[in-house]
């Protein structure tokens, strides 16, 4: 790790002093440019032109390759510190493309067009946006159809190496299915999308026709499921088209705004001059149009389909694949879930148990204080009792005692006796556990 | 400003965003583990993921009644308890408050089946319980957070005798607001679909409907931010810190997320009173209790007015709200919401025991 570190800091040294020796040469440029159209006709192209545009195109090679290398470094320090998803956040190429945008912005002197990276500049907002929505930002490439293909890919790859009946046929379709959704990936605009649906509707009749028509065996289920999954994936296609479409519009208004803002910066003499002011402007005002969108009832639906069409196709091909695997001694998903199932209801079942252990031992508990505190009522009224006798008897031999005193006690006393001498025996069996012999 | 002196800017401006670069990169280099929720806690309850921590008293008076945490399952509790100096867990326990704290775990495919009442007429109960037996007292302050706020009004509303005091914080509790992108567009989604397709619904899924909310702000923007602040050491802590939370989504126990989705998000049954739990109907007038609620006014992920019909609703007579100048996140990480947050929450508290 420790080379690591060297090899890193070695780099960085590096390409600071290359950093520092290029933009003081481009700075020199510049003000010798400054004064040549300062000293000259505005329209005159100055002698250094050429050497002003190479530093600045060596400037910005220098800032790309700073970035694909930081990325790669980053994750190799902290890929095993940080969420792989916080890592995927840390998408430097994107600074590329902003720094090459700014620098094709900034205003020349006299009204010339900077003709830095000419074509290459942000000529296109949209675009650049619509790719970022649909590739490069995470919801969206969840439901994309890059992440289904690879899905796709691993279920062919399933069937493909699987003992599915049909031979042939089941092989080209696959192979003829997946083309689709190549295209799918490279496919832009309503022409496009419409060309390509049409394409795979047309493909799709042709293989009902094929997968539909009576069977019989195990390849009947078979093929009806695959002829669903087609028509779930024309569905998707459709409901990927009208996403696409929304997006596409919606970053096409968001880069207008984003461009129209620009102008009037500059007419104001305020240009964005600093990255940081550039980006900050992008963000602010290409946002502003998507949340606009965004907060629209027709995205809410249009996202709403997009993402249903997504699921049904992904419950189908899961469907497939485990129909598949069924055949061999793998546990699916089902399986899992099944149990998963029961283990909770278990769960559930020993929870109550327990609650009911539970309000019964407090229960018992309680019938138990009880019969501690009877006890104690008992013991204190035998002692009681043995007092008065105790009285009585001395009393009877002292012949002081009033005769009428003297035969109540002695009509009571054997019956409390009786009831006393029973309660001892009582608790003791209660105490005892059970199976011990009664006294 | 002339040509010369707007080039002279922005290659200074260059040369600075180089020099951060590097010094950040240096520092991403040094810097020690990203470590969250550092406050001192112990494990006193558990049943499977799911676990009880009662956190370390920190001040030498303490509450007699001790206040529960529930804390949201679509992220970790640890965003209450960042670092040493954004910490309300610190803050509530420096003014002499009795914290525990529910801690739900990492939902798995084990989890498909769990459902809100296992989670809050189970182990929220059982807690509950544990805490009462152990101070022996019948009630305890509940505090909810965000999604635990729902769960803790629900509970309040089936157990009000258990319930000494209610506050809930950032939790949506009428849906029928548009004021939020993601009540909007969960009235759309298909979620019966979702959980037949996923079972268990990954917690990035969740995330990233998230970062919709403000979609370049959150994935571009805030990178571009990062450079300026790399080349402090401690400031880029603090920035992956708080990534870090941000990251760390647990996946959602399909079921739990269907009742979520279905009778809250789409149906709003809670405040319609046809929320019904474990085969019992959840009434809000129960909510006898003197309850708080919080809310962040520029709360983009739950609006305000979500947070506050609450006490339209409930029961008791005693009822305050209080709000702060932040959005969601805010509210935990600010520092000036931070400084008033605990203090008022511990004053409010130690009026009703």
């Amino acid at each position: 790790m420790q080379d690591f570190f060297k090899q890193q800091a070695d780099w960085l040294k590096t390409w600071q002093d290359q950093q520092e020796k290029l933009t003081k040469q481009y700075a020199n440029w510049g003000e010798e440019l400054t004064q040549g159209f300062q000293g000259a006709t505005r329209q005159k192209m100055p002698t250094n032109f050429e050497e002003l545009l190479k530093t600045q195109q060596d400037l910005f090679e220098q800032f790309s390759n700073f970035g694909a290398t930081l990325q790669k470094n980053i994750q190799q320090a902290w890929g095993d510190k940080l969420p792989t998803d916080l890592l995927k956040q840390f998408n430097f190429t994107l600074l590329q493309e902003f720094y090459k945008s700014w620098l094709g912005n900034m205003k020349f002197p006299g009204g010339l067009q900077n003709p830095f990276m000419a074509g290459q500049n942000w000529a296109d907002p949209s675009s650049f946006l619509n790719n970022f929505m649909q590739t490069e930002h995470p919801f969206f490439s969840t439901f994309s159809n890059r992440n289904l293909h690879e899905e796709m890919q691993k279920l062919f790859g399933i069937l493909q190496g699987s003992a599915f009946g049909g031979g042939d046929l089941y092989s080209q379709l696959f192979t003829t299915y997946q083309g689709f959704f190549n295209q799918l990936t490279n496919t832009a605009g309503q022409q496009g999308f419409d060309k390509l649906l049409e394409g795979f509707n047309n493909w799709k009749e042709q293989m009902d026709n094929y997968l539909l028509a009576p069977q019989v065996g195990i390849n009947r289920e078979t093929s009806q499921d695959c002829s669903k999954a087609i028509s779930l994936s024309l569905d998707y296609m459709q409901a990927f088209a009208n996403m696409s479409k929304l997006l596409e519009e919606t970053a096409r208004k968001a880069g207008n705004r984003f461009q129209a803002k620009l102008v009037e910066r500059s007419l104001n003499n305020e240009p964005p001059i600093k990255f940081s002011d550039f980006c900050s402007l992008w963000t602010q005002e290409n946002e502003a149009v998507f949340l606009d969108v965004f907060g629209s009832k027709e995205f809410a639906t249009t996202q709403g389909e997009f993402a249903a069409a997504g699921l049904r196709l992904k419950i189908q091909l899961n469907s497939l694949a485990e129909k598949v695997l069924d055949q061999t001694p793998i546990a699916l998903k089902r399986d899992v879930d099944l149990a998963a199932k029961e283990i909770m209801q278990l769960k559930r079942d020993l929870r109550k148990s327990r609650k009911q252990q539970e309000q019964l031992a407090a229960e018992a508990k309680a019938a138990q204080d009880a019969v501690a505190a009877s006890e104690q009522r008992f013991e204190k009224l035998e002692a009681a009792l043995t007092k008065v006798q105790d009285l009585t008897e001395k009393a009877e031999q002292s012949g002081k005692a009033p005769t009428t005193r003297r035969t109540k006690s002695a009509e009571k006393a054997p019956t409390k006796r009786a009831t006393s001498a029973k309660s001892p025996k009582t608790t003791s069996r209660t105490k005892k556990p059970a199976g011990t012999p009664a006294e | 400003m002339n040509y010369a002196e707007q080039l002279q800017e922005s290659m200074e401006e260059f040369k600075n965003f180089a020099d951060n670069l590097k010094k950040g990169v240096e520092n991403l280099a040094s810097a020690d583990e990203i470590k969250l929720g550092q406050t001192e806690k112990e494990l006193v309850y558990e049943d499977g993921k799911r676990k009880l921590y009662r956190y370390k008293a920190r001040a030498d008076k303490v509450c007699p009644v001790p206040t529960l945490i529930v804390y949201a399952m679509v992220n970790r509790y640890t965003m209450l308890d960042l670092q040493p100096n954004r910490s309300m867990i610190r803050n509530l326990l420096d003014q002499g408050q009795d914290v525990y704290l529910i801690d739900w775990g990492y939902a798995d495919r084990m989890d498909r089946y769990l459902t809100m009442d296992d989670l809050i007429n189970g182990f929220m109960d059982d807690c509950i319980a544990h805490i009462c037996q152990q101070h022996q007292l019948d009630a305890i302050n509940l505090l909810g957070v965000c999604q635990g706020g729902t769960f803790s009004t629900i509970y309040a509303a089936l157990h009000p005798e258990k319930v000494q005091n209610l506050i809930t914080m950032v939790a949506p509790i009428d849906f029928e607001t548009d004021d939020s992108l993601l009540f909007v567009w969960s009235k759309q989604m298909d979620v019966d679909l979702m959980i037949d397709a996923y079972g268990v619904v990954p917690g990035d899924l969740m995330n990233q409907s998230y970062q919709m909310l403000q979609p370049l702000t959150l994935t571009v923007q805030k990178y571009v931010n990062m450079v300026d602040l790399m080349a402090d050491a401690d400031k880029l802590a603090d920035f992956l810190r708080m990534e870090s939370w941000i990251f760390d989504s647990p996946d959602q126990p399909g079921e739990v997320l269907r009742q979520n989705a279905k009778d809250l998000f789409k149906e709003n049954k809670l405040v319609k009173g046809e929320f019904e739990l474990g085969g019992q109907k959840v009434d809000l007038k129960n909510i006898s209790m003197p309850v708080l609620c919080i809310y962040a006014d520029y709360d983009t992920l739950v609006p305000p007015i979500s947070s506050k019909k609450l006490l339209e609703y409930v029961g008791t007579k005693d009822k305050q709200e209080l709000s702060f100048p932040v959005g969601h996140v805010g509210m935990f990480v600010s520092g000036k919401t931070q400084a008033t947050l605990a203090p008022r929450i511990a004053e409010w508290v130690s009026q009703r025991v």
